[in-house]
């Protein structure tokens, strides 16, 4: 049997809401889904597996048709799902009482539940997130895989932090043929364990760093046979640090993104962190590293590269020396550190001015 | 220190140009472009050199100002000039492309290296800067009073703080604050006062949507109610109809079994009862007659004996005739009997039959009725429930609609206070600058400002015959000018005035900076505007301040009165 995981699609969502590429990567996000379902179809894929957070939030009534509708014309493949944290599913809303088609199964129980796929063999358990945050997903050491199919699966949406490899462990021995989890956007497989966090289909907001894409699985006789991560996403997010120091002009530093965007690719978007020592006086530019396009974020954590033991022990007798010892008294932080600099740089603008 | 001479060997219009010095008051006189400020130049130049690294531009002006106009060859000097017990000997070359500067201890006979940094330290603490904030002391370039009282105070800041200051701590202050203004702008207010509402709306949708659904789920129930209500009725009159065939069907059995009955019973009726039995009068008539007979024939025949056979005969038939009379008689009760009988069963029949049409009749006449009016309304009620479901889900698409827009708005505005975030992590950086330059300013004010103020204060008191007898810097570093009666604003004194107290301001610092070696002061056409009295108060007081005076002066005055 070939079924894949997908998980956190977040239909919906207006990614890098303030940049002039969100809308295009909203419907990029919705593009990357229909196709996706369309491979399926000609790949022969027997189950789908969506570990919530399809939606970005409480699906609308034409989302839930729009949706509908594309499942609906996989006839030939199961499909699934569970709802995630995001959906906010609430008892008798529409999203609750929605009619789906004959080949989708919604796990809507708090406490995880099964069903049986009788064309598959299959028997699928899950539970779903509720917008009150209630739901029993805790207690799988309760879980009693009964014999009933000969493929069990298990969805589960849920926050890396409570996945301990203790916990882990113990859903590996309940005896799944694959524990499929949602709600982290970045993919993890633990293939010994044939578990994984399928990861966003694409990525969908700018920490969403690395390849994406969703876990595709063959299992034949009982035994997993191939396990994997595809990569589909149409965009990555990729991080990039510059270091900078005082011989670094802005002009090498937008010379050396450019470079390194064209290397990466075009069609990524980009989070520059800038690191080390600015010449004093002239900080990067933010402005015009946004301007050379696809950079999502520049987070600029330079620092003027000033020798402050040289600068106390030359001015131990004035104004800046007692800046700099009154500054050292302070507690150590980021605003303080930034403060110092800033101050500093004020004073020492003036010297040599009259 | 004390300047002993100075040789201008190449400078400015000046060659191999000596001047001695005395430790007291000199006064250099000249007629305007003599070359007094090429002298006062050549002193700065020889103590810092003519190029400062931290300001090319206006060096660049000063360098080509004071470049020999006609020997190509140099541009140096020399300066001698005596600290504490000894003597020293400056040597300098501005050339650009042939700097240097040499010092030598004449007294010990040694040069000293490196030169710069060796000079620096005999020149305790006094930097190009200081040197143009208290000692070398020129007419006030401000253009105009206000500007000129801005100039004061910036130097009270400064010669508030130490002798190296070279720090304008008003400017960083105004640059900071600068910072923290461009940087409120950058935030995006607007977008940050309506997070709250944009909040509060989606909260109120969400809310709005969950009421929907409650009342969705009561409008759901009670449908189900209805339709469950509108199922019994169907199904018990249904199960009614079907009873209702079941006991008709039973009743049509019974009625037709009642009628075979009816059928199978004798026909008999009430006439028959009546029944006469005929035969046996007949009979007996019938035997009379043929008694009769036979009596006549006997009367008649009395004698003719021939007709006995026949009466005889008529005797014999006559009493068969009784005979049959009297068994018809016999016979006719019992056959009486058995219609009375018949008639009873008859009526038996009949009556049960009566009773079975009329229960039959009676079951078709109780055949079940549903209630249309009931049906009708439970079904117009049911209807209107749904129509107002439909209606409640039309509502909840679109306030979700709605919800969703806010969501997005929201959550551009959550991007937008992430970037308001991190822009007021700067305000406040540049806040926390700000706080401890002003603790700084503060706590320099505090003690050397109140040294300052009462240097200074003797100093004016002296110049202006007691007039003004205090003056004081206060917290925001304004002068405040102090006579017997009232406090006088900087800005309402005459400028002359204001240039003294900028003359006892600078001796003032002078004094407490250089306390245990006094520093030459450099006067350069300041007294222009001093009358004759305060004038000669100012002399006497240099005369007597301990410091080497140098004065450059247009004026005789100056001179005269030294």
């Amino acid at each position: 049997m070939k079924f894949i995981h997908i998980s956190d699609i977040h239909l919906g969502i207006r990614p890098d809401i303030r940049f002039p590429w969100s809308d295009a990567r909203a419907e990029e996000i919705k593009k990357t889904f229909v196709s996706l379902l369309k491979w399926c179809g000609t790949n022969q894929v027997d189950l789908i597996l969506i570990t919530g957070n399809l939606f970005h939030r409480k699906p609308l009534q034409k989302e839930l048709e729009w949706v509908n509708q594309l499942f609906e014309q996989q006839s030939e493949t199961k499909i699934v799902m569970i709802a995630g944290d995001c959906e906010e599913l609430e008892e008798g809303d529409s999203y609750d009482t929605f009619e789906w088609a004959q080949n989708v199964y919604f796990i809507k129980s708090r406490a995880i539940s099964s069903l049986y796929i009788k064309d598959l063999d299959a028997a699928v358990y899950g539970c779903s997130c509720y917008c009150d945050g209630l739901n029993d997903s805790n207690r799988c050491e309760h879980i009693e895989v009964d014999e009933n199919g000969s493929f069990r699966f298990l969805l589960l949406n849920e926050e890396e932090e409570k996945m301990t490899p203790e916990r882990r462990v113990q859903l590996a021995e309940a005896g799944f043929d694959y524990i499929a989890l949602g709600r982290r956007h970045e993919p993890v497989l633990w293939k010994k364990a044939q578990m994984a966090y399928s990861g966003s289909l694409e990525p969908v907001c700018k920490s969403d760093a690395g390849k994406h894409g969703f876990i595709l699985g063959t299992i034949d006789e009982n035994e997993m046979t191939d396990l994997k991560l595809m990569v589909c996403a149409s965009r990555e997010y990729i991080g990039i640090k510059i270091r900078l120091q005082p011989d670094i002009t802005q002009e090498q530093v937008e010379e050396h993104l450019k470079k390194r965007i064209e290397a990466d690719g075009n069609r990524n978007i980009y989070r520059v962190q800038i690191l080390g020592r600015y010449k004093p006086g002239f900080p990067v530019e933010k402005k015009r590293i946004y301007q050379l396009g696809n950079i999502v974020e520049v987070n600029d954590r330079s620092l003027p590269g000033y020798d402050l033991d040289a600068l106390i022990q030359e001015h131990k007798d004035d104004v800046i020396g007692m800046y700099l010892e009154e500054m050292s008294k302070q507690t150590k932080g980021t605003k303080e550190r930034k403060a110092l600099y800033c101050g500093l740089q004020a004073l020492l603008s003036q010297e040599g001015k009259t | 220190m004390i300047i002993l001479d100075l040789e201008l060997t190449h400078f400015g219009k000046f060659h191999r140009k000596k001047v001695e010095l005395r430790s007291n008051v000199n006064v250099i006189y000249g007629r305007n472009e003599a070359g007094k400020s090429t002298v006062h130049s050549f002193i700065r130049g020889m103590l810092f050199g003519l190029e400062n690294p931290r300001s090319i531009d206006a060096d660049e002006v000063r360098y080509n100002r004071y470049f020999p106009w006609d020997n190509r060859g140099g541009y140096e000097g020399k300066m001698r000039f005596q600290t504490g017990e000894k003597v020293y000997r400056l040597e300098r070359s501005f050339l650009k492309n042939n700097r240097y500067c040499h010092l030598y201890c004449e007294t010990d006979d040694q040069e000293l290296t490196p030169a710069e940094r060796r000079l620096a330290e005999l020149l305790d603490g006094l930097n190009e800067t200081n040197f143009v904030n208290t000692i070398s002391i020129e007419q006030l370039k401000s253009a105009t009073d206000k500007g000129l009282i801005l100039e004061l105070q910036n130097f009270i800041s400064n010669t508030g703080s130490s002798k190296s200051t070279e720090v304008d701590i008003e400017n960083a202050r105004a640059r900071l604050e600068k910072r923290r203004d461009e940087l409120m702008v950058q935030k995006d207010l607007d977008s940050e006062a309506k997070y709250p509402s944009c909040m509060e709306q989606l909260q109120n949708m969400n809310r709005e949507i969950t009421q929907i659904i409650i009342r969705k789920e009561k409008k759901e129930r009670e449908q189900e109610q209805l339709q469950e209500n509108l199922t019994g009725l169907e199904t018990s009159h249904s199960e009614q109809v079907k009873q209702h065939e079941d006991m008709e069907i039973a009743a049509k059995r019974q009625y037709e079994s009642a009628l075979q009955e009816l059928y199978q019973a004798p026909d008999v009726d009430e006439t028959d009862l009546d029944i006469k039995n005929y035969g046996a009068i007949m009979f007996l008539i019938l035997g009379f007659l043929f008694v009769g007979g036979a009596a006549a024939m006997y009367v008649l025949s009395g004698a003719n004996r021939s007709h006995n056979l026949i009466e005889l005969l008529f005797s014999a038939v006559a009493l068969g005739m009784f005979l049959l009379s009297a068994y018809s008689k016999l016979t006719f009760k019992g056959k009486k009997r058995k219609i009375k009988q018949d008639y009873e069963r008859r009526m038996d029949a009949t009556k049960y039959f009566q009773k079975i049409k009329r229960n039959m009749e009676e079951v078709q006449k109780g055949a079940p009725v549903l209630n249309v009016e009931k049906h009708t309304a439970l079904s117009a009620e049911l209807e209107s429930i749904q129509e107002q479901l439909a209606a409640l889900a039309a509502e909840e698409d679109a306030k979700s609609q709605k919800a969703a827009e806010y969501n997005n708005e929201q959550e551009r505005l959550l991007a937008v206070l992430e970037e308001n975030a991190s822009i007021q992590e700067e305000i406040d950086a540049v806040n926390l600058a700000l706080e401890i330059i002003g603790k700084i300013t503060d706590r320099v004010h505090d003690t050397f400002g109140n040294r300052l103020n009462r240097e200074a204060s003797v100093l004016l008191s002296e110049i202006t015959n007691g007039k003004y007898n205090r003056i004081s810097v206060d917290d925001e570093m304004k002068v405040r000018i102090h006579t017997e009666e009232r406090d006088v604003p900087l800005e309402s004194v005459s400028r002359g005035t204001v240039e003294q107290i900028y003359l006892c301001i600078r001796i003032a610092a002078a004094n407490l900076l250089w306390q245990k070696a006094p520093m030459p002061f450099l006067f350069d056409d300041v007294f222009a505007y001093y009358d004759d009295e305060r004038m000669e108060n100012a002399m006497k007081l240099l005369k007597n301040c301990g410091h080497q005076v140098i004065i450059f002066s247009c004026h005789t005055r100056e001179k005269n009165l030294v």
